[in-house]
């Protein structure tokens, strides 16, 4: 006989024991007439015998899980602790008269806990203290004001009560009866949060809770019944239940049925990872192996990481960075190599309890492809920090373009046309040099117009103040043949807005000074995603897009902005460049 | 104040507004040589409004790029102006040439207003004609304005049906000029200028309109479109 075997014997003759003597005590004690029928006898016997029943499944089935010992906790508090008060003893029979409704506190933990038996949320967690903290206020301190040898007994023994302090037994009946008026509310949190289990549930977890969440309500509505009777004194509902005992004693054992069906649905599915080697040998689409693990968990919530190139943080299979979902419903295993973390799976918490090393052997049968999809997300993360860094060398680059332009403005510029002025005004006063000033003030001119179309070429303000159709308007102004402009005053981001008029700038100028264009045309339009600016002209066409560096260049443009260049050029047909820019 | 010389109008006064400060100092040199009060002078917006509130200058000549932003402060400036100051006279400098700058300047009251290139200013003599012609009420619009109005791509415009001399004339007409400017600058006799004006008008499908700062609204409406 191994250990298990030993706790199970043990198990079962505590329990045994103590549904024995829930009926032993009482009918041996002669001072209180029970039960009442053979009927109501058995339906008794048989709710205690499942109670143990689903105390031992779980046993067997989850050693690890501590739900076993509350069952038990719970049996033996209600059967052995109750029974205990027919002791005619007055110390035993207080003591346990006292206590012996702590098994309504049991009776919650168990289902609360149910089926991981452990409560890790803090609403489960305030809930369970405060129903234990609530039956010891109601019944320990109306005990201290009871006597039963002055108050009345329902038996002919009258003991005397040990735990008397201050008798007052109004008070301790109003507490009493406050008590049962609030059980019901209590009882509707129990059905709460219950529910909110539900909620979070994956497959798994439900297909466990399903009997408990059918049979608690049921219970429910018979408890909140009695007790509200009871603390109203309605005699009709009372007297209901009592023709009825029967009736509402097996709606009691409901409870337990369910959890008996619920613990037997407990088990590990070794055959779903066979089926997970099978799929994973037939070979897994790029980026489906989550799919593939959640379906051997059972958990559509299933989320795989891996992690990140650089060390910190963890990426999905597409090489996006993303954050770990971390709850108490969740956990956490992690897959490693050489000490070093692959991935992690975050699964749904109840897995573990209903099917102890589901997760590790799920994880070590898919480890080669759990590696491979590791080494495609890095590779991926990888790709998209150069297409960001990219990004950021443009956005430079076109700062310092800016830059360049402003200090050409406030710089040379300003002491160009200041030094054309004085020219003006010393040539006024020059008398006879006026020939020359006039040659040197014509060589200025030439020289600011020349540095004007520097500094406008290398960053036109315009685009920035008024947007992307303001600076086009200009462009097509400035073009050596005529443009016809489509475009809205709409702004868009700044990348997308300095790509976009390169594009044009660069078509417009290819059209007029390579291709021989007669006219061109430019259209800017975006359908909420996408801006799409199109330059066409009547020029020979012939163009290479992978030649020279202006069309060459408009393209890595276009593509450091997350967007797509399109050049068509059919020779004697004309040139159409295109650009897709995304808005986002 | 009483002048010395009571014949001899009041010399105009001007506030100047940039913040390179070698060619504002450049320009106020020139305009008070050209014979021109240089009422103040600001490097920012704020300056310039506190000068035109204090001395209230006949002519503003403001940069279109200045501090905090260097991008169109000197618009919004003009635009303050003149919604304070109906009477004072504003000519808006830009390094570079936006037409829709200066058809945003121009669009509801052309009276009185001004945007001309910088280095179009650095010849003084269209410096002081600038300054002149807004302070008279009249309208100036840079010659390249005009310029990229008119080489905008058409099909089919009634522009088509002008002669060149009329091309000529309808240039000079959006850049604010008046008939007696055109007939001198294109040495015809006035009377003739009138002809061509009227014969442009009815070509065009405008409406004839006799206030020259009207005429240049009309004019470039109808290049805008």
């Amino acid at each position: 006989m191994n250990g298990s075997r030993v706790t199970v014997v043990g198990v079962v003759s505590l329990g045994l024991l103590s549904i024995v003597a829930g009926f032993w005590l009482p009918l041996n004690s002669g001072f209180l007439a029970f039960p009442d029928s053979p009927t109501t006898m058995a339906i008794l016997a048989l709710d205690g015998v499942i109670w143990l029943l689903a105390a031992v499944v779980t046993l067997e089935r989850q050693p690890a899980n501590p739900l076993w010992k509350l069952i038990l906790a719970y049996l033996v508090w209600n059967e052995l602790v109750w029974a205990m008060q027919f002791v005619p003893n007055s110390v035993i029979q207080g003591l346990a008269a006292t206590f012996a409704p702590m098994a309504i506190a049991l009776y919650v933990h168990v289902l609360v806990a149910y089926p991981s038996g452990r409560v890790p949320l803090r609403f489960d967690r305030r809930l369970v203290v405060f129903v234990y903290a609530f039956v010891v206020v109601v019944y320990l301190l109306p005990a201290s004001m009871w006597q039963p040898a002055r108050d009345g007994c329902a038996s002919a023994w009258c003991p005397d009560n040990v735990l008397l302090v201050w008798p007052n037994k109004e008070l301790a009946d109003a507490m009493v009866r406050t008590a049962q008026l609030l059980a019901p509310i209590l009882g509707a949190l129990v059905l709460y949060a219950i529910w909110r289990h539900w909620r979070v549930a994956g497959p798994a977890a439900r297909r466990a809770l399903v009997p408990v969440a059918i049979a608690v309500p049921i219970a429910y509505v018979v408890h909140s019944a009695r007790y509200v009777a009871q603390a109203l004194q309605l005699e009709p509902v009372l007297s209901f239940l009592d023709t009825y005992h029967v009736v509402t004693l097996t709606v009691d054992a409901i409870v337990p049925v369910g959890l008996l069906f619920g613990v037997l649905r407990l088990r590990l599915d070794r055959g779903r990872v066979a089926e997970l080697v099978v799929e994973l040998g037939r070979g897994v689409p790029a980026g489906g192996l989550r799919d593939l693990l959640a379906r051997a968990l059972a958990d559509p919530t299933l989320q795989l990481a891996f992690a990140a190139p650089s060390g910190a943080g963890y990426i999905d299979g597409a090489g996006q960075p993303v954050e770990l979902t971390q709850n108490p419903e969740r956990a956490l295993a992690r897959i490693e190599r050489d000490g070093e973390a692959l991935a992690v799976l975050v699964h749904d918490r109840t897995i573990d309890n209903e099917n102890p090393g589901l997760v590790e052997a799920v994880s070590s049968a898919a480890r080669l492809a759990i590696e491979n999809e590791q080494l495609t997300a890095q590779v991926r993360a990888q790709l998209e920090e150069v297409r960001a860094s990219r990004a950021r060398i443009v956005d430079a680059a076109d700062a310092e373009r800016q830059r360049v332009e402003r200090d050409l403005h406030d710089g040379a510029q300003q002491r160009l046309l200041a030094l054309a002025v004085r020219l003006q005004v010393a040539r006024d006063a020059s008398g006879n040099a006026g020939a020359l000033i006039d040659e040197a003030t014509a060589e200025l001119h030439a020289a600011i117009a020349e540095v004007r179309n520097l500094a406008r070429g290398i960053h036109p303000p315009i685009l920035a103040e008024a947007g992307l159709a303001a600076a086009l308007e200009t462009l097509a102004e400035r073009s050596p043949i005529p443009v016809r402009l489509e475009a809205t005053d709409a702004r868009y981001r700044a990348a997308v807005e300095i790509a976009a008029f390169y594009v044009v700038a660069e078509a417009l100028a290819n059209a007029a000074r390579h291709a021989g264009a007669t006219e061109a045309a430019v259209s800017v339009s975006n359908d909420g995603q996408w801006l799409t600016v199109k330059v066409s002209d009547d020029g020979r066409g012939g163009a290479d897009p992978s030649g020279g560096s202006g069309l060459r260049g408009l393209a890595d443009r276009v593509a450091a902005v997350g967007g797509r260049l399109t050049v068509t050029s059919p020779p004697g047909e004309g040139t159409t460049v295109a650009a897709e820019l995304p808005l986002q | 104040m009483e002048k010395p010389n009571g014949s001899r109008p009041a010399p105009l006064r001007i506030a100047l507004a940039d913040d390179a400060v070698l060619l504002r100092e450049a320009l106020a040199a020139a305009l008070a040589a050209a014979g021109f009060e240089v009422a103040g002078q600001a490097a920012d917006v704020p300056g310039l409004l506190r000068i035109v509130a204090r001395h209230r200058p006949d002519v503003v000549v403001v940069d279109v790029r200045m501090p905090p932003t260097h991008t169109t402060e000197g618009l919004e400036a003009a635009r303050q102006i003149r919604a304070e100051y109906p009477d004072t006279a504003i000519l808006v400098l830009s390094q570079y040439v936006e037409t829709r700058y200066a058809l945003d300047l121009l669009r509801d009251d052309a009276s009185g207003i001004g945007y001309l290139l910088k280095e179009r200013v650095t010849r003084i003599a269209d410096l002081t004609d600038a300054v002149r012609r807004v302070a008279a009420g009249g309208s100036v619009v840079d010659p390249e304005v005009v310029g990229r109005l008119l080489g905008r791509a058409r099909r089919h415009s009634p522009l088509d049906e002008l002669t060149p001399r009329e091309g000529e004339v309808l240039a000079l007409m959006a850049e604010g000029r008046s008939n007696l400017a055109i007939s001198s600058q294109l040495s015809v006799d006035p009377r003739t200028i009138e002809g061509h004006i009227g014969t442009i008008f009815s070509k065009l499908g405008l409406e004839p309109a006799p206030e020259d700062h009207r005429r240049v609204l009309a004019v470039l409406a109808f290049l805008r479109d």
